[in-house]
């Protein structure tokens, strides 16, 4: 993700959050607000409520206490009347008729009148005959009236409630006769005061507020919790009822005269307590319940005002971030272009950012970087043309000092009595180490290894030094003790720089064998014979160039013949393998035991080999530099060669006859007989000796015997005995001779015997050349 | 074996080096009847630089020789070193083959 839209999405998310956040709270706050100011509405209703509820109670005891006074009144009137009509002998039938008149006419409906048993022989309702008692069980409501009889009161005036002959609520008051013990009960029927206190009672309070639509429902609890009274607005749909556990925290809240208001599908209930002044329904409650569809219908509003506000913010604020995030990241982009195209190689470019922003700093640094960065790799452009210049003319000093090393091998090809081998494998490019042999006259051969202290270009020029100075001493002496010495007191001389060389130094007469050899400080050779190797014995000599004093001594042995000599320097036996192992004196004796039958060439290679194996994968070290030469190996005097029947081995057979002629310096005419008797015979078996086309050897024998060379020729083909082949005619015209033939004859010519015979499935071929030997 | 070829007027002379055997001899016969082939007619062969022959190169003189003479041509051979003088004369072609001991009277020989 680029910078530009990180800042552009951290910005918005910011914006985001912040609106959201303050709307939130906004809305939250507004809708806690109205919710409260609705709560407080329903609080004032409830308290009113709970206070109406008390005020109608009080009304309606004044006005029945009232009417209870009144109808006293009445009844004491009507004690006289009933005294009066008596006393002037009027029947009861005619008083009843006058009472049922008087209910008849006025608000007053019964008078119950009796006689001093209880009787009520004059009343106003004919129809009922009714005797009161004593006992409140049988007469719960008329027992009351009883003490009037008693003459225990003179009046009773009882609260309006429901008869107990029918359900219908009457009020009663009553006074003791006046002319004798009895009760005069005068009676209302009571509806009117329900229809009062329907009037101007709770109940119609909270119809009406309800009907104003404002309230939802209004509902009255008496102390159990029961409710008394309940109205709703029509055409709503149902609010949820209270629950239980609602009622149960009414109780707690009632108790501790606490309001409550809760908030339940969009209807908020403000509950309300009922205190003292509500009569009998102190310790009730009322229920408010309210609508909170303003309350919502301004949330909406407020939510979609913020919703296009914060739309409104984010909008402007993204337009802002992207602008800044544009500034900011418009000189990294240039940065980055820049910096590509200097990654690519062009280091010329440069930032032209200014100023003290964070930016025009890291562009004054990337310019210095550039800078130099530019100046290293000038620097560096001319260090590796140096360094290229000085490795190209170290190759051209290692090809110089390989060139003073003689490499011809073998380098003596007149005298097969040697066979001599010899290699270096320099550390560095040009080394210190180096060997050289050469004839001092006609029979004795010097052979040479050194070892110069160091390495690199200093060693190699010690070491052309020492080359040169040791051909030079070796022109006019004759012993290694004097070739030492006389090449010590030289490197001695002017030897400022205080280097040093090992040198053996050995001087082998070819004709006899005898070997004098002085060491300096060099590795003892090894003498390789059918026993084993074992080193030479030490001369004692110390290195040369270290002081002119050194004295040097020889000691003398002689080679037999099959014997050699295996000279190197400590570059072979400190060769190390990755661990840090030598390869060591012992695994070189190890080796030379098992090669100390091998030529000096197999020795040579097969040396530089293992040191190779051994130090595989590690820089080397140290110049690794050996000689080697076998004395009188090549005085054999019998050989043997397997050719395959092919044409091209003839090559192999004329290359090794003639090796071994100039061995036994054999006269090249004959060797030249013997190459092509041998030529003759071969080419015919390869030719016409076999039946099929599969592969087939013929093996070779040369032989040198007194003054003559027995050949053996041996093959699988088909029984041919030369002898017996019909012999060319040689004196023919030229026109009529056979274009072949002519190989039989020639080989049969060529040698001084030949003899053939048929060993089982083996054609044995034996030719005898005479020879002498050359002249040496 | 090395072939040299030089050209004097109307003489084609081929000039042998190092050995003539029974690997090389089918370069020669190659080389010979290809210059037969193209016109050469008179022909010197010089052996002075040749060390050693087998029959297998005999075989090529004759053949060129046999050639030759199947169309008028002339065949010199020259400069025969004491080993290939040998095997010539044990083979019996010092007697067939016009053999000069240089190259000039050879040249001379042909050219007449």
């Amino acid at each position: 993700m680029t910078i530009r839209a990180k800042t552009l999405l951290m910005v918005t998310c910011l914006l985001a959050a912040a609106v959201l956040a303050t709307a939130g709270v906004l809305g939250w706050s507004s809708r806690r607000a109205l919710l409260s100011e609705t709560e407080a509405q329903g609080l004032v209703i409830a308290r009113l409520l709970a206070r109406s509820a008390a005020f109608g109670t009080h009304v309606m005891r004044d006005v029945e206490a009232a009417i209870g006074e009144q109808m006293i009144v009445e009844a004491t009137i009507a004690a006289h009347l009933v005294a009066v009509a008596e006393a002037a002998g009027f029947k009861p039938q005619e008083i009843n008729r006058r009472l049922k008149a008087i209910a008849k006419e006025t608000v007053l409906d019964e008078f119950w009148i009796t006689d001093t048993k209880g009787h009520a022989y004059l009343r106003s309702n004919t129809e009922v005959d009714f005797t009161f008692s004593a006992d409140p069980v049988e007469h719960p409501q008329a027992h009351a009236f009883w003490p009037l009889l008693a003459g225990e009161s003179r009046a009773v005036v009882q609260e309006a409630r429901k008869r107990e002959v029918d359900t219908q609520v009457y009020k009663y008051a009553g006074v003791a006769g006046v002319d004798k013990p009895r009760i005069v009960q005068v009676g209302y029927n009571a509806a009117f005061l329900e229809q009062l206190e329907g009037r101007m009672g709770l109940s119609r309070l909270m119809h009406y507020l309800v009907a104003g639509g404002n309230v939802i429902a209004i509902r009255v609890l008496d102390h159990n919790m029961l409710t008394v009274d309940y109205s709703e607005l029509a055409g709503r749909s149902k609010i949820a009822d209270v629950t239980a556990a609602d009622l149960a925290n009414f109780r707690r809240l009632v108790h501790e005269n606490r309001t409550a208001a809760f908030l339940r599908d969009s209807v908020l209930t403000v509950m309300a307590p009922i205190g003292d002044e509500g009569g009998e329904l102190n310790g009730g409650a009322i229920l408010v319940s309210l609508p909170t569809d303003h309350v919502q219908s301004a949330i909406g509003a407020q939510a979609r005002l913020a919703v296009f506000v914060s739309g409104l913010v984010l909008l402007l604020g993204s337009v802002i971030a992207l602008v800044a995030a544009k500034t900011i990241t418009n000189p990294i982009h240039q940065f980055t272009q820049l910096t590509r195209r200097i990654s690519g190689g062009d280091l010329t470019q440069t930032i032209e950012i200014h100023g003290q922003s964070e930016l025009g700093v890291l562009a004054a640094s990337f310019n210095e970087m550039s800078r130099r960065l530019t100046e290293s790799m000038e620097h560096l452009k001319q260090t590796t043309a140096a360094k290229e210049r000085i490795e190209s003319e170290l190759k051209i000093a290692s090809e110089i000092q390989m060139s003073m090393l003689p490499k011809t091998f073998p380098p003596f090809p007149d005298h097969a009595e040697l066979d001599i081998h010899a290699a270096i494998l320099p550390a560095k490019e040009v080394g210190g180490d180096f060997y050289d042999f050469f004839f001092i006259d006609e029979h004795r051969l010097c052979l040479v290894i050194a070892d110069v202290s160091g390495k690199g270009i200093p060693a190699a020029l010690f070491m052309a030094v020492t080359k040169t100075l040791l051909r030079a001493e070796t022109d006019e002496i004759q012993a290694p003790d004097e070739v030492l010495s006389r090449l010590n007191r030289e490197l001695c001389r002017d030897n400022d720089s205080c280097m040093f060389v090992t040198v053996f130094c050995g001087i082998l007469d070819t004709r006899t064998g005898r070997f004098d050899y002085s060491n300096g400080g060099h590795n003892l050779p090894y003498r390789l014979s059918n026993g084993g190797a074992a080193t030479f014995e030490n001369t004692g000599g110390a290195a040369l160039g270290l002081s002119e004093n050194t004295s040097y001594r020889s000691q003398s042995t002689v080679l037999n013949p099959g014997e050699g000599l295996f000279l190197y320097t400590d570059g072979v036996t400190e060769a190390m393998d990755a661990a840090g192992g030598l390869f060591s004196e012992r695994r070189l004796e190890e080796f030379l035991m098992a090669r100390r039958g091998s030529t000096a060439r197999e020795i040579v290679a097969s040396l530089l080999e293992s040191v190779k194996r051994h130090s595989s994968g590690v820089p080397q070290s140290d110049d690794v530099t050996t000689l080697v030469l076998r004395y009188g190996a090549g005085l054999e005097t019998s050989f043997e060669i397997r050719l395959k029947n092919k044409l091209p081995e003839l090559q192999r057979l004329h290359r090794d006859i003639a090796a071994f002629g100039s061995r036994h310096r054999l006269r090249p005419n004959a060797v030249k007989d013997i190459q092509l008797a041998l030529e003759e015979i071969v080419t015919n078996t390869i030719s016409y000796g076999y039946d099929d086309n599969g592969e087939h050897e013929i093996v070779v024998r040369l032989s040198l015997g007194a003054g003559e060379v027995n050949i053996e020729v041996e093959d699988d083909g088909r029984a041919f005995n030369p002898l017996e082949a019909s012999g060319a005619n040689v004196e023919l015209p030229l026109n009529q001779r056979p274009v072949g033939g002519l190989g039989i004859h020639l080989a049969r010519r060529l040698v001084d015997s030949l003899e053939y015979e048929r060993r089982g499935r083996m054609n044995l071929l034996i030719m005898k050349k005479r020879v002498e030997e050359t002249q040496a | 074996m090395n072939i040299s070829e030089d050209r004097k007027p109307g003489v084609l002379i081929l000039g042998l080096s190092e050995r003539l055997d029974a690997t090389t001899a089918k370069a020669f016969e190659d080389k010979i009847l290809g210059v037969i082939e193209a016109g050469d007619r008179r022909l010197v062969i010089d052996l002075a630089q040749l060390e050693y022959v087998s029959s297998a190169g005999l075989r090529v003189f004759l053949l060129a020789a046999k050639r030759l003479g199947a169309v008028q041509g002339k065949l010199a051979i020259s400069g025969l070193n004491d080993h290939v003088r040998q095997v010539f004369d044990i083979a019996g072609f010092s007697s067939i083959l016009s053999l000069y001991p240089s190259r000039d009277e050879a040249i001379k020989h042909v050219a007449a």
